[in-house]
C-alpha cells in the first residue's frame, strides 16, 4: 500500500458506518463467489417442502389429504434445513438469494464499470479539448440526461431483448451522464492548476497529460461515483426484473422479489428477504461511498 | 425584467428547442435500429393465410411510410410529433394523444402529492437537523435519510401493502379507479403510493438541505445578522433559508425528472394506478410502440421544461446570476 | 497628556476565551484587560493569529459553543459575559454594533441592501417600514453613497467593495449605538478607499461614538487611535495612549512591529521580527513573546505582569520590572 492510500485509509477508518459498509460488501462478495458451492441447488423444485417459513416463524397451511378425502390444516415451522424458508415450489430461499447475490453484484459492478469508463472518457476529453468538442459532448450529455432513465431502460430492454449482458450494456450506455459531468468539472478544475499548466508549458503532448496527470487526479472522484453508482444499477436491474423484464434465465434478487409479490398473503418472506438484502446492500454502498467522499475531500 | 434577463430567457428557450430536437432524433434512431414491432409481425402472420407473408409486411411498411427514404421518414416523424399526431395505439384502439389525455391525471396527482410530501418534510427536517447539528435528532434524521435513500421503493411499496393492507387492513391493496380524482377517499387511496414514491426523495432532500444549511450557517453574513441582534428564527428563515434553498431548487428539479419518473412508473405498477407508467408498461408487453415512445417523449419534455423553469427561476431567486 | 477624563463606557477585565479542541485547550484570548471611554477610539493591534478578532467577537458573545468565555465585560452596569442570549441580543446592533473585515461576504447576497439595513431598526426600535426606510436612505447619504434612494434597492453584488463597507457602517449606525466594534474594516479595500472609510470613522468619533478598532496596520492606528492595546498570542503586551506608544514604544514586540513599517527603520532594508507566532494550543511557558525576543533573560520563564511606564502607559515585560532595573 502506498503512502497516499494509507493516508486515505486512515481517514476512512474514522467513519464507522463506512467501515461497516465495506465489511458487509466484502462478505457479500465472498458469499457471491463461494456461496453457491456450499448451498443446495437453487433451482431444485420440491413440492413436498413448499411454503416453509424462515426459522423462528410458523404458518398454518391447509392442503387436500387424498387418503382422508378432506382438507386438513397443519402448522408448518421453519427448520434448519431451509433457514430462510422455501417458496411456493419448495425451492430453498437461502440458495436462491446466494445465487441472486452473484447476479446482482455481477450486473452492478460490470454495468457501473462500463458507464464509468464512457463517462470518464467523455468527461476528460470534454475538459481537455474544450471548445467545440466540449460543446458537442456536453450537449449530447444534456440530451441523454433529459430522458427518463428508467423508462428508456425498460423500452430499450424490451426492444433489444432480455439478456443479462445486454442489460449490463444498456445500463452502461445510458448511465454515464452524471459521471461525464462530474469528471469534466473535476478535470476542468485540475486543468487550471499549476502542475498541469507547467506540463503544458514544458511541451508534454495531450495524451501524456491526460494519462499521466488528469486521470490519476480524477480517480478519487471516479472511485466515489462508482461506489455510489453500483447500488443504483443493482436497484435498476432489480426493478427491471421486478416488472418482469429481467433475464428470465437468471434468478436475481429482483426476480425473487417479483415472484414473492404474488404470494404476499401466504409466503410473505419470499418478498421480504430479497428486499432486505437489496436494502442492506444499497445502504452499505451508500455508507461506503459517503465515507470515501469525505476521506478524499481535502476540506474535511 | 431587464433586457439581459429577457435575452437570457430567449437563449434558454432556443437551447431547449435544440434539446427537444435531439430527443426526437434519439427516439427515431432507436425505433429504426430496433427490430420491427412484434405487433406488426403478429398482424402480418395473422394475414399470412391469405397471401405471402413478405408481401403483407411490405404492405404494412408502405402504410407506415417505411418504404420511403430514411430522411423523408425522419422529417415525417418530426412533423407528425409537432402537429400533435403521436400515432395510433392499436392495443387500446385509440389515438395515443387521447389515451394520454385520459391517463395523465393519475400520474400527475401521484407525483404532485409525493413531491409536496418529500419537499415539505425534507426541508423542515433538513433545516432542523442542521440548526441542531450533532443533536440526537440530527443523528436520527441522518441515519433515517440513509435508510430512506437506500430502501428500494418498489420493495417499500410491497412492504407497505403487506403491513397496512394485508396484515392490518387499513388501506386497500389496490388503487380504486372508480373514485373521483378530486375526493377525500381518493386521498386515502393515495397514502401508500405517495409514501412509496416520496420517501426516497424526502430522504435525499433532507440530506441536501441539511448540508446546504450547515454550509450557509457558517457564512459571514450569518455572523453579521447575529451581530445585528436579530432573533435566531429570523436569522434562519430570512437569511439562511433563502441562500440554502438555491442549490435545493436544482436538486428537486433534477430528482423530479430522474428518480421520480422511474419511481412513479414502478409505483403505478405496484398499486395498479392507471397513470402513464401503467399504460406504457402495458403497451410494452403489447408491443404498442407508439404509446411507449409517447410516454418516453413526455417524460423527456417534462424534464426539459423543469430544467428551463429551474434556470429561469434562478434569475429571480439568485440576484447574482450571470447571464451567459 | 492626551487623556480625556470621562467615564469608562466599556471595561474589559481579565477576559479569557478558550476553545476546547481535541488537540488541547486553545487560549485565543488570555487575561486581557482594557477600557473604552465615551467618544474615544481604542485600537487593538497585533499580527494575524494574535487573538484580536476573537477578542472582538467575545465582547458580544458571537463565538460558537466551542468557545468558553470568562472574565468581565462591563457595559451599562451589566457583565455582558453573563447575559442570556435574549438579553445580549438586545444589545447587539442596538447599543454595540459591529463591522467586519470583508464586506463582500458579510452582506447577505440574496437580500437587497436596504432590506438588510432596515431589518435591524424594525427589530430593535420597533420602527415601521416607511420610517426605517427613510432613516436608512439618510444614513446611506451620510456615508457618501450617491443616489441613495436607488442604491437602497440594490443587491450587494451591484456595489463596489467600498460601497459595501459604507452600507455595513450605515447598518451599524442605524440604531444609534454607543459603541462600534470594527474588525479590520479596511483591510479588504483598496488604499484610496481605505482613506475614505477611515475619514468616516473619524467623523463618527467626533459625533461621540466610541470605537473599538481592530487592526494590524500601525499606519491606520496613527490616524485614528486615541489609545492602543498591543496584543500578541492572545495576551496584552503593551497598552497606553497612542501618542506615547507611537513615540515611545517600550515592549520589544511593539518596537519590532513599528520597525517593520517601511520608512521607520533606520536601516535600508525592511525589518522583520524573526520567528512566527506560537501555537495558541500549547503556548510557551512564561512570556509568550520570549522565544522571539532579543532581550530574553531568566525572568521570562514566568508570565510578566503589567508594569507601568507612565500613568497612561504600561508594559507586560520583565525589562520594566523595578527589581530587574534595580
Amino acid at each position: 500500500m502506498n503512502r497516499l492510500a494509507k493516508y486515505y485509509w486512515s481517514r476512512l477508518k474514522r467513519n464507522r458506518l463506512a467501515v461497516a459498509g465495506m465489511i458487509y460488501i466484502i462478505i457479500l462478495i465472498l458469499i457471491a463467489i463461494l456461496g453457491p458451492y456450499f448451498t443446495p441447488d437453487p433451482n431444485k423444485v420440491n413440492f413436498a417442502e413448499k411454503n416453509i417459513p424462515p426459522i423462528g416463524f410458523s404458518i398454518k397451511q391447509s392442503y387436500y389429504d387424498a387418503k382422508k378425502g378432506e382438507f386438513t390444516t397443519v402448522v408448518v415451522h421453519g427448520n434448519l434445513e431451509h433457514p430462510l424458508g422455501t417458496d411456493d415450489k419448495g425451492r430453498d430461499l437461502l440458495s436462491m438469494l446466494v445465487s441472486g447475490a452473484r447476479v446482482s453484484l455481477y450486473i452492478g459492478i460490470l454495468a457501473t464499470g462500463v458507464a464509468i469508463l464512457i463517462g470518464a472518457v467523455i468527461g476528460v476529453s470534454s475538459a481537455y479539448f474544450g471548445g467545440a468538442v466540449d460543446n458537442v459532448l456536453m450537449r449530447f450529455t444534456d440530451i441523454m440526461m433529459t430522458f427518463p432513465f428508467f423508462l428508456l431502460l425498460v423500452f430499450v430492454v424490451f426492444i433489444f431483448g432480455q439478456s443479462i449482458n445486454l442489460i449490463i450494456l444498456i445500463i452502461g450506455l445510458t448511465g454515464w451522464t452524471g459521471t461525464a459531468r462530474l469528471v469534466r468539472s473535476e478535470a476542468l478544475s485540475i486543468r487550471t492548476r499549476e502542475f498541469i499548466q507547467a506540463a503544458i508549458v514544458l511541451g508534454a503532448d495531450s495524451k501524456r497529460i491526460i494519462l499521466r496527470h488528469m486521470i490519476p487526479n480524477v480517480i478519487s472522484v471516479i472511485i466515489v461515483i462508482a461506489t455510489l453508482s453500483i447500488p443504483g444499477v443493482i436497484l435498476a436491474e432489480a426493478a427491471l426484473s421486478f416488472i418482469g423484464l429481467g433475464d428470465p434465465t437468471v434468478a436475481s434478487w429482483g426476480r425473487i422479489l417479483n415472484a414473492g409479490q404474488d404470494t404476499l398473503d401466504t409466503t410473505w418472506w419470499v418478498a421480504v428477504e430479497p428486499g432486505i438484502l437489496l436494502f442492506l446492500t444499497v445502504l452499505a454502498f451508500n455508507f461506503l461511498g459517503d465515507g470515501l467522499r469525505d476521506a478524499f475531500d481535502p476540506n474535511k | 425584467m431587464t433586457a439581459t434577463m429577457r435575452k437570457y430567457i430567449i437563449k434558454r428557450l432556443i437551447y431547449s428547442a435544440f434539446i427537444a430536437w435531439g430527443i426526437f432524433t434519439v427516439t427515431f434512431v432507436l425505433l429504426r435500429i430496433g427490430p420491427s414491432s412484434p405487433a406488426d409481425r403478429y398482424l402480418a402472420t395473422m394475414g399470412a393465410g391469405k397471401g405471402d407473408i413478405e408481401e403483407i409486411i411490405t404492405a404494412l411498411e408502405t402504410r407506415q411510410g417505411l418504404d420511403k427514404p430514411i430522411y423523408v421518414q425522419y422529417v415525417d416523424y418530426v412533423t407528425n410529433l409537432l402537429h400533435g399526431d403521436w400515432g395510433w395505439s392499436f392495443s387500446t384502439s385509440m389515438p395515443v394523444m387521447d389515451l394520454i389525455r385520459i391517463h395523465w391525471i393519475y400520474s400527475f396527482q401521484l407525483i404532485l402529492l409525493s413531491m409536496i410530501f418529500a419537499a415539505l418534510l425534507g426541508i423542515v427536517i433538513g433545516i432542523y437537523s442542521a440548526v441542531n447539528q450533532y443533536s440526537r435528532i440530527d443523528y436520527l434524521s441522518t441515519f433515517f435519510s440513509f435508510v430512506g435513500i437506500s430502501i428500494p421503493n418498489f420493495w417499500l411499496g410491497i412492504m407497505l401493502i403487506l403491513i397496512f393492507s394485508v396484515k392490518l387492513g387499513i388501506f386497500r391493496t389496490y388503487y380504486d379507479t372508480s373514485l373521483p380524482v378530486f375526493s377525500f377517499e381518493n386521498l386515502k387511496n393515495l397514502v401508500l403510493p405517495v409514501i412509496t414514491l416520496g420517501t426516497g426523495s424526502m430522504a435525499a432532500y433532507t440530506r441536501y438541505v441539511r448540508s446546504s444549511t450547515l454550509e450557509n450557517l457558517k457564512k459571514d453574513f450569518v455572523r453579521t445578522a447575529k451581530a445585528k441582534g436579530l432573533p435566531e428564527r429570523t436569522i434562519i428563515w430570512r437569511h439562511v433559508f433563502r441562500n440554502a434553498m438555491l442549490p435545493i431548487v436544482t436538486i428537486i428539479m433534477f430528482d423530479l425528472s430522474g428518480v421520480v419518473f422511474g419511481g412513479a412508473y414502478l409505483t403505478e405498477i405496484i398499486f395498479g394506478i392507471p397513470g402513464l407508467g401503467q399504460i406504457s408498461f402495458n403497451a410494452i408487453f403489447a408491443g404498442d410502440y407508439a404509446v411507449v415512445v409517447a410516454v418516453t417523449l413526455i417524460g423527456a419534455f417534462i424534464t426539459l421544461l423543469f430544467n428551463l423553469i429551474t434556470d429561469i427561476s434562478y434569475t429571480f431567486l439568485d440576484p447574482r446570476i450571470r447571464y451567459e | 497628556m492626551h487623556s480625556i477624563r470621562t467615564n469608562d463606557l466599556l471595561t474589559v477585565e481579565n477576559l479569557k476565551t478558550y476553545f476546547y479542541t481535541p488537540e488541547g485547550i486553545l487560549k485565543a484570548v488570555d487575561e486581557v484587560s482594557f477600557s473604552l471611554k465615551e467618544g474615544e477610539c481604542v485600537c487593538i493591534v497585533g499580527e494575524s493569529g494574535s487573538g484580536k478578532s476573537t477578542l472582538a467577537l467575545s465582547i458580544l458573545k458571537l463565538l460558537d459553543e466551542s468557545a468558553r468565555i470568562e472574565g468581565r465585560v462591563a457595559f451599562n452596569g451589566k457583565n455582558l459575559i453573563e447575559l442570556s442570549e435574549d438579553e445580549i441580543r438586545k444589545i447587539r446592533g442596538n447599543e454595540i454594533s459591529m463591522i467586519f473585515q470583508n464586506p463582500q461576504s458579510s452582506l447577505n447576497p440574496v437580500m437587497r441592501v436596504g432590506e438588510q439595513i432596515v431589518e435591524q431598526m424594525i427589530n430593535h426600535k420597533r420602527m415601521d417600514k416607511k420610517e426605517a426606510k427613510s432613516k436608512a436612505i439618510e444614513l446611506l447619504r451620510e456615508m457618501g453613497i450617491p443616489d441613495a434612494e436607488k442604491r437602497f434597492g440594490d443587491f450587494p453584488h451591484q456595489l463596489s467593495g467600498g460601497m459595501k463597507q459604507r452600507v455595513m457602517i450605515a447598518m451599524a449606525l442605524s440604531c444609534n449605538p454607543k459603541i462600534i466594534i470594527a474588525d479590520e474594516p479596511t483591510s479588504a479595500l483598496d488604499v484610496t478607499i481605505q482613506a475614505q472609510i477611515l475619514d468616516i470613522f473619524k467623523r463618527l468619533k467626533q459625533k461621540g461614538i466610541s470605537i473599538l478598532f481592530i487592526t494590524h496596520d500601525f499606519g491606520i492606528v496613527s490616524v485614528i487611535a486615541d489609545r492602543i492595546v498591543v496584543m500578541y498570542a492572545g495576551r496584552v503586551m503593551e497598552k497606553g495612549t497612542a501618542v506615547e506608544i507611537l513615540r515611545n514604544p517600550e515592549h520589544p514586540y511593539t518596537v519590532g512591529l513599528l520597525d517593520c513599517l517601511p520608512g521607520t527603520s533606520e536601516k535600508d532594508r525592511l525589518a522583520y521580527i524573526p520567528g512566527t507566532i506560537p501555537s495558541l494550543i500549547e503556548p510557551p511557558e512564561g512570556c509568550v513573546f520570549s522565544p522571539r525576543c532579543r532581550f530574553r533573560f531568566d525572568a521570562c520563564s514566568k508570565t510578566p505582569p503589567e508594569y507601568p511606564v507612565s500613568d497612561v502607559h504600561s508594559v507586560a515585560c520583565f525589562l520594566f520590572s523595578n527589581e530587574v532595573n534595580g
